[in-house]
């Protein structure tokens, strides 16, 4: 039966092909762009750790200066700063008191293998970090794997490559055991991570939060030991007269310049270590730091995506306006199931004459509604991914993980446009099956 | 007029078709307006000038590869090497490059309470050469003197306390008269800085900040291992500028220089999201009319069917060509208007939600106005080759079965 109603729908589409195309490409033209801007605010807005979203925290102390706010949040509020001074990190780590720390910072430096000449060293960006960066952040492994406690104790010089940096310098193969050159120092290779992007890069503030992750890892205290400092590139706010000229410098100022992150095997270690960075904060008070009022902050990866603005504010406001343009292509296309349903009215008459019901001819027209849906979301579906790859070339500054549609992102486009194409066809449908059956037949 | 009348009474007998179109035209109405707004608005932070001689200048990164007691002194070699290039005009070091989005900004108080906060501006800090090589204008007062510029390598407090702003700031810190600006003192992380002089303009490092007009430049250059040079090249040969400067720099052992990029690109590479957001603005306003006009066409062709045979009645009674147009193009005009009307409210309240959520600014009304006129004279020309198709429906046969 239905085979029969959606044959008869494609023959009803070929009758009027004109009407039945403006028909399919609105609708496409709608779904694709409510789909293109729903998939970037829906890879923006994703949960990038959701086993352990509330276990994962970054740490904020309220360090600054006393005279004035670091800066002003957008409800006005005083904000604290999101990163912490050299001293604080160090005093945290050697407390000891979450599971696992993520400090880390960036710096850039020429880079080369051991074969490689002078000249041909590339400047690259380094993270430098502790050996838990890979397993609370998910960074997975193909070669070897991260460096050793001691290696972050004494600062050795050792280093994790991305694949892609793995295959640019070494061909691919296992460089595990190899070294390359940082500037003039010697880095023994420990592992090779996977082509790996968090979406969002949560771990960043939000302007870095859909750039590239960075192609090469080093222990914090090994960036230390051999003095690489940019402070040309790397993030970093001072306050008051320090001087900030070198390394050394920046290390006993009141800058911040180290972002902190911690995992917790339960939530509930969590609020024990608020109250701990409550202690510190008091302690400190002591000899005459944290003089400002604001409270401290533990954010997990949820709240402090949801306090930079992971999604931003365009995306969110480009879904409402691509919204607003479908429910405009929907009722164009509705007018349009109106002129076609009308033009059918004799045929509409003549099978209501030979016994068909009234549910008979809303199945038949539905069928018909599901059919133009059915192209149209089929065609969005393809109009979104071009203009989806489009956008990966407008934005370069967005990673192209943003701009792709998942299998769920697929399947809901054709639903979608499916879906309202029948809504907004049962208006034409219930004025088509109320078609006066004499004054049709009359003028047949 | 006297088809006024006729055409309401038309429309109210078969009122879903021209409804479904006035909501279409309301939405796509609303739509573009805010859109429009949005892309013209981003067209103009485009074109805006940055108040530098772009042309002719470029920038790039470079290190001092000695003990950091030799900062100053090689920085200072390195100044005068690059100065004394044949294709180099002048050169500067400084703490970021405009529109680069790399910077450092400051909150500016009118006392050293922070309650009397005024703005945030960009920082920027030069050498002596800083206005020379970058094309700045000094519309007021004067640049730093000798005396109080200063490269330094040490934390101390003793510093020159002078300080310019751009036109833009001084406009918020005396908005009454922005050149008594000048003489006035101001307040930053609780120390008092001196206005001394203002710029034209000189556009702070963040191409999508909306406040990036506002910019404060410092006379105390603190020192690193890696600073960020600014070149004028002479006129024409900035490439030449480029390949002499690197291959000068790089005869010193353990120097590197990076992101050797002209101004040009620079700026390119900063207001590249913003022209892409341009690109899509103004490519949905098109499609907006183009759908609008669409919505249009589609529903006259639909009230063509419907009333064939009472326009042929009407042309048999004796109703001229003319007539039917009339009706026809006055009936949609109607419809169309009603739309827009509607959707002027829409955008309106759309608007309004706007600015309170997402900071836009208001739509002046001119935008209301040239936006309704254009959506007519769009819905005019999808609907007259119907109506023209109409009035060449020939009376005979549209009335034949009766």
């Amino acid at each position: 039966m239905g085979n029969y109603y959606f044959k008869l729908a494609w023959l009803s589409f070929k009758k009027t092909p004109l009407l039945s195309l403006l028909m399919v490409g609105t609708i496409a033209i709608g779904i694709a762009a409510a789909m293109i801007t729903i998939t970037v605010g829906y890879m923006m807005g994703k949960n990038p750790l959701p086993h352990k979203s509330e276990r994962v925290a970054m740490v904020h102390l309220n360090s600054w200066d006393p005279a004035e706010p670091i800066s002003y949040r957008r409800n006005g509020e005083a904000d604290i700063p999101n990163m912490l001074t050299y001293q604080d990190a160090m005093a945290l780590l050697t407390a000891d008191k979450a599971d696992k720390h993520v400090p880390f910072v960036s710096f850039s430096t020429l880079v080369r293998t051991e074969t490689q000449d002078v000249k041909s060293a590339e400047m690259h960006n380094i993270r430098s970090t502790s050996r838990h960066f890979f397993s609370v952040f998910g960074a997975p492994f193909i070669y070897g794997a991260t460096w050793s406690e001691e290696a972050d104790e004494l600062g050795q010089s050792v280093i994790v490559l991305s694949k892609r940096e793995n295959d640019r310098l070494f061909n691919g193969a296992n460089s595990v055991g190899e070294s390359i050159i940082l500037d003039s120092k010697l880095y023994r290779i420990v592992g090779v991570i996977d082509d790996w992007q968090p979406t969002p890069k949560f771990y960043v503030n939000s302007f870095h939060m859909y750039t590239p992750t960075l192609p090469y890892f080093v222990p914090l205290e090994s960036q230390i030991r051999n003095d690489f400092f940019s402070p040309a590139t790397m993030g970093w706010y001072c306050w008051g007269d320090d001087a900030t000229s070198t390394l050394k410098d920046v290390m006993s100022s009141e800058c911040v310049w180290i972002r902190f992150w911690v995992e917790f095997e339960s939530e509930a270690k969590k609020y024990e270590y608020f109250q701990f960075m409550a202690d510190y904060t008091e302690e400190q008070r002591k000899v005459g730091r944290f003089l400002r009022p604001e409270p401290n902050r533990l954010m997990s990866v949820t709240e402090f995506l949801e306090e930079e603005g992971a999604i931003t504010e365009e995306s969110k406001l480009g879904i409402v306006f691509a919204l607003a343009f479908l429910l405009a292509c929907l009722c164009n296309v509705m007018s349009l199931m109106m002129t076609k349903f009308y033009g059918k009215g004799g045929e509409v008459g003549l099978r209501r004459a030979v016994g068909a019901t009234k549910k008979d001819i809303a199945v038949q027209f539905g069928c018909e509604s599901i059919l133009v849906g059915l192209l149209g979301g089929v065609i969005g579906l393809a109009l979104a991914q071009l203009g989806l790859s489009a956008l990966t070339d407008m934005y370069p500054e967005y990673h192209a993980n943003v701009m792709t549609m998942n299998f769920t992102l697929m399947v809901s486009t054709v639903a979608l446009a499916v879906g309202t194409s029948l809504l907004f066809g049962l208006w034409p449908i219930y004025r088509a099956t109320r078609i006066q059956l004499s004054s049709q037949l009359k003028s047949l | 007029m006297k088809d006024f009348n006729p055409i309401l009474k038309t429309l109210w007998k078969s009122k879903t078709g021209p409804l479904l179109l006035i909501v279409q035209i309301a939405v796509a109405f609303t739509i573009l307006i805010n859109v429009s707004f949005m892309a013209s608005s981003k067209l103009h932070e485009l074109t805006e000038s940055s108040g530098l001689d772009e042309e002719v200048l470029f920038s790039f990164r470079s290190n001092l590869p000695v003990e950091s007691e030799e900062y100053v002194a090689l920085l200072r070699q390195d100044l005068a090497d690059i100065k004394n290039l044949n294709s180099v005009e002048s050169v500067t070091v400084t703490n970021s490059v405009p529109l680069s989005g790399w910077g450092v900004f400051y909150s500016l108080n009118a006392s050293d309470d922070p309650d009397s906060y005024i703005a945030q501006a960009g920082a920027y800090v030069g050498s002596r050469d800083y206005i020379s090589t970058l094309g700045l204008d000094i519309i007021m007062g004067r640049w730093f003197e000798e005396s109080e510029m200063e490269f330094t390598t040490e934390g101390n407090s003793d510093r020159s306390n002078s300080i310019l702003v751009t036109k833009a700031m001084a406009e918020q810190i005396a908005p009454d008269d922005w050149s008594t600006a000048v003489g006035k003192a101001v307040y930053m992380n609780g120390r008092a800085y001196q206005i001394v002089g203002i710029i034209d303009r000189l556009i702070a490092t963040w191409p999508e900040w909306r406040g990036n007009e506002r910019s404060v430049v410092f006379p105390t250059y603190i020192m690193a291992g890696e600073n960020i040079f600014m070149v004028r090249a002479k006129s024409g040969q900035l490439e030449q500028a480029m390949v002499d400067v690197k291959a000068l720099l790089m005869q010193q052992p353990g120097k590197f220089v990076t992101d050797l990029h002209t101004f040009k690109y620079t700026r390119e590479t900063g207001y590249k999201a913003m022209e892409s957001s341009f690109i899509i603005l103004a490519g949905v306003t098109v499609a907006l009319i183009m759908l609008t006009m669409l919505g249009v066409f589609g529903q006259a062709r639909f009230t063509l069917m419907k009333r064939r045979r009472q326009i042929g009645t009407r042309r048999a009674l004796g109703a001229s060509k003319f007539h039917i147009m009339r009706f026809y193009i006055l009936e949609s005009l109607i419809v169309v208007g009603a739309g827009v009307l509607l959707g002027s409210l829409c955008a309106m309240i759309a608007n309004v939600k706007l600015i309170e959520l997402f900071r836009q600014d208001a739509v002046p009304y001119e935008y209301f106005l040239y936006g309704g006129v254009g959506v007519c004279i769009a819905s005019l020309i999808a609907v007259i080759p119907t109506a023209y198709n109409a009035a060449n429906t020939s009376p005979a046969i549209a009335t034949r079965s009766v």
